[in-house]
């Protein structure tokens, strides 16, 4: 099998090999020095996790879509609040947002707030 | 053409403290630093096996030269990428395919036939009008007929010298698979020769 050596293509010519080097640095050799790269954008290191980051912002959005609608009903106004919007008087509150709604005779009776001028 | 990088990797020192032993991980830190020389001494150490490799996957001697340029300059644009915790050679040759495999689709689109072609066909010359020539001539006929997988490992790690383990970086394949395959071309190649050499004790 020794003689397998005699059938390899690379090239033996030692001066072939020192002139294939010298075009690859004679290129390359000036740009190294120069400390150039390619420019890069700015997620370029984040590239080759760009599937987990993937993956993670797709369950971040899931868990949103999981809480937002109690975050929506927490926020819907209540009627005491749009009571306090229209009236500053704080005795007809009883009225609009108990749960029973109060005998005539309580709203008839209710101190007015002529009564005390 | 300056060639001042030469003359400094010559006494086994380069500035930036990388020495002749640095291992390829460390080379690439200190290129990234702008270290020419470091740099250049990638390129001495992986330059042979490179154009080994690229012979392997080009028709032609100018194609394999350009395949290995243009892997040396994939390798020097993405060198920021390498990541050095991992091992420098698989990462080299995984470039060196992927630039082969460019060339290659170039060449088929700019020719319109396929890469086979390129392959000049062997013409007997007067060396192989002798036993031996013709023992050369056989070999490599048959090596042209192994698949083409088959054909590159067994050129790579019996002609050409290479580990299995340098072989598997090269190919992109296992070991073990090298290994198969390096072993079945043997076979082939055993059993065309001994045909031939019953054929010639017979003649």
């Amino acid at each position: 099998m020794t003689e397998l050596r005699d059938f390899s293509k690379v090239p033996d010519d030692a001066a072939w090999w020192d002139d294939l080097e010298a075009r690859i640095m004679a290129e390359l050799g000036p740009r190294v020095r120069a400390g150039e790269r390619r420019r890069t954008e700015w997620w370029a290191p984040l590239a080759h996790r760009a599937w987990r980051l993937g993956g993670l912002a797709a369950a971040a959005g899931l868990v949103a879509l999981l809480f937002a609608p109690a975050r929506t009903h927490d926020a819907r106004p209540t009627a005491r609040g749009l009571l306090r919007l229209t009236t500053s008087d704080a005795r007809l509150v009883p009225f609009v947002t108990a749960d029973a709604p109060p005998p005539i005779a309580a709203l008839v009776l209710a101190p007015h707030r002529g009564d005390r001028q | 053409m300056s060639r001042a990088w030469r003359l400094v990797t010559a006494d086994g020192v380069a500035s930036g403290g990388a020495r002749e032993d640095a291992s390829d991980e460390t080379l690439v830190l200190a290129a990234l630093g702008g270290d020419e020389f470091a740099f250049a001494r990638l390129v001495r150490r992986h330059l042979r096996k490179a154009m080994t490799v690229a012979l392997e996957f080009a028709g032609t001697r100018e194609d394999a030269e350009d395949m290995v340029q243009d892997t040396f300059r994939r390798v020097f644009e993405n060198l920021h990428r390498f990541d050095r915790a991992r091992s420098f050679e698989p990462w080299f040759y995984t470039i060196l395919r992927n630039t082969a495999r460019n060339v290659v689709k170039g060449r088929r689109r700019q020719r319109q036939e396929p890469i086979t072609a390129e392959h000049p066909s062997h013409q007997p010359g007067p060396f192989e009008n002798t036993r031996r020539g013709q023992l050369r001539a056989r070999i490599e006929s048959a090596l042209e007929r192994l698949p083409a997988m088959q054909r590159t490992c067994f050129r790579l790690c019996m002609v050409e010298g290479f580990t299995s383990v340098e072989a598997a970086a090269a190919t992109g394949l296992a070991e073990s698979t090298v290994r198969v395959h390096v072993l079945r071309a043997r076979r082939s190649l055993q059993e065309l020769l001994d045909a031939w050499r019953d054929e010639v004790g017979n003649g």
